[in-house]
């Protein structure tokens, strides 16, 4: 294709085209695998909000009951979307930032198969009853050890990638991208070590569980943030030189906030202030990144009427700027003594691991699949029918365990109250937020039929994306 | 004071993952990498292709 600027911005087509060959299997099938978890966790989710409406439902089937679904919830969106699919999309962005096509691509594939085996073994043991009962790290060592080097092979790959790099200067993505493959996989096997006990346990247990968010799932979401918005729109981040201190600021704050879950609890007061102070100085990097991404985007406002991508993107965003100011504010004491052991937290959890990373994985993969499947969506409608149903259903469930858990703290606050009509006062709250399951759900059933229908190539005959 | 010996191991990997971190940003600042520019900011068109 010739284009008004001459052949210049088609020089780069054989290396991309030959980048997204390459990247293609690996990526597929981390996405593939991820939504194959992402159902699965939906399901056992709804199940287990279900069980607050109807208590006695399915209760009689051990495998089935609270205790075990939560759990398993957990770790199924966790450890099997949100680490599979994000591990698919920064193999895939690695590549286009560093110029180089994906290297070492058989331990991807090995990495891939060894991910979903620990996944099956260590959700099969929490719903049979294994569990190791440590919030986060509920998994037996076996699956550890399967899903570790997963995450090594992985880690191997980018960094061979990251080693052959065509370009000089390493993008602000690429930070958080290296520092999420050499941190995390420390962080996960040193927790999971079976050499502590007591406070000491409990002090590492949420050490881990608030940094497998710091130096895994929050990289991985800024990283895919700070190439799409850009690149999307079409113009340079606001203030590059800013979001750099961003990173570093992140780098050095973020891994000291674990004990703020256990502000009130046995441990040293001032590992518990420290841990405050840390979270609130999180407000730095937040800020650097909030600003930069709202001053980039503005203007172009208009373009999340027609890229779809953009828009989840673009809500993810926006939900990483509200959930951290949201839990700088949490780690406080006086804030924590109305809402801590509420709905409330579990509603700053979902806007999260949900309306920021979810919805920044759901963008992120809108724009990679058709380029390295080389077909297009074949549907438009039903992205939007996907975005709508996601967006609707995250801001009813967050806005429910939010309000409904604030008035249970202020509830649970007042000594003359009998905790039986505590109970009572959530249930409508928990009832919406069933609801909001179910239209997540919905959302996340088109989303699976509509990658299968890219890759069985449904829809009329293409070339695919970036194709001339 | 008795430590436990976890915590021993403990801070061993905090350090260690504190020099990595540490190695990092003293490279990055020499090689020019964190030089007060936004120039890097437009190496994510150096691909460039239709945005949609």
């Amino acid at each position: 294709v010739s284009t008004a600027l001459g052949d210049q911005p088609d020089s780069l087509l054989p290396l991309r085209r030959q980048m997204d060959e390459q990247a293609a299997l690996p990526v597929l099938l981390y996405f593939g695998t991820g939504i194959l978890w992402l159902l699965a966790g939906t399901v056992l989710g709804v199940g287990a909000s279900l069980k607050f409406n109807a208590p006695d439902w399915l209760g009689s089937i051990p495998a089935l009951t609270f205790g075990r679904i939560r759990p398993a919830h957990l770790n199924a969106v966790m450890y099997g979307w949100g680490s599979l699919a994000g591990a698919g999309c920064l193999v895939w962005l690695t590549s286009r930032l560093c110029l180089v096509p994906v290297q070492w691509r058989a331990c991807l594939i090995a990495s891939v198969a060894l991910w979903n085996a620990g996944m099956v073994y260590g959700v099969g043991s929490i719903l049979l009853g294994y569990s190791t009962g440590v919030e986060w790290l509920e998994f037996p060592l076996a699956a550890v050890a399967l899903i570790a080097l997963a995450f090594l092979l992985y880690a191997a790959s980018i960094l061979r990638t990251f080693s052959l790099r065509k370009v000089d200067h390493v993008y602000v993505s690429l930070w958080y991208i290296l520092a999420s493959v050499v941190w995390f996989p420390l962080l996960y096997v040193v927790a999971n070590l079976p050499i502590y006990s007591g406070v000491v346990h409990g002090v590492v247990n949420w050490w881990y569980a608030h940094n497998a968010l710091a130096v895994w799932f929050t990289p991985v979401g800024l990283a895919l943030a700070y190439y799409f918005i850009p690149k999307i729109i079409g113009r340079p981040i606001y203030s590059y030189y800013l979001s750099l201190l961003g990173f570093w600021t992140f780098a050095l704050f973020y891994n000291w906030n674990g004990v703020h879950h256990l502000v009130g609890g046995p441990v040293p007061n001032w590992l518990q202030t420290i841990s405050i102070i840390a979270s609130v100085m999180m407000v730095i990097p937040v800020l650097t990144v909030a600003v930069n991404h709202h001053l980039t985007t503005v203007g172009n406002f208009g373009m999340l009427r027609t890229s779809l991508a953009l828009r989840f993107i673009v809500f993810g965003a926006m939900s990483y700027t509200a959930v951290s100011f949201q839990g700088s504010m949490e780690s406080l004491r006086s804030v924590q003594e109305t809402l801590h052991f509420t709905h409330y937290t579990i509603g700053h959890a979902h806007l999260g691991v949900y309306a920021f990373l979810t919805m920044m994985l759901f963008g992120a993969m809108y724009y990679i699949t058709p380029r390295v499947a080389r077909w297009d969506w074949p549907r438009p409608g039903w992205i939007s029918a996907h975005f709508w149903l996601t967006a609707a259903g995250i801001l009813i469930y967050v806005g429910a365990t939010c309000w409904g858990g604030f008035l249970q703290g202020r509830a649970l606050n007042n000594a003359a109250k009998p905790f039986t009509d505590v109970v009572e006062l959530t249930r409508p709250y928990l009832m919406l937020r069933t609801v909001s399951g179910v239209l997540i759900g919905a959302g996340h059933l088109i989303f699976a039929a509509l990658f299968a229908q890219v890759l069985r190539r449904m829809g009329p005959p293409q070339e695919g994306i970036g194709t001339p | 004071m008795n430590i436990p010996p976890a915590v021993l191991v403990l801070i061993a990997v905090a350090l260690a993952g504190a020099a990595v971190a540490l190695a990092a940003f003293v490279w990055a600042v020499r090689d020019g990498q964190l030089d007060p520019t936004n120039a890097g900011g437009s190496v994510i068109f150096k691909d460039d292709e239709e945005p949609r």
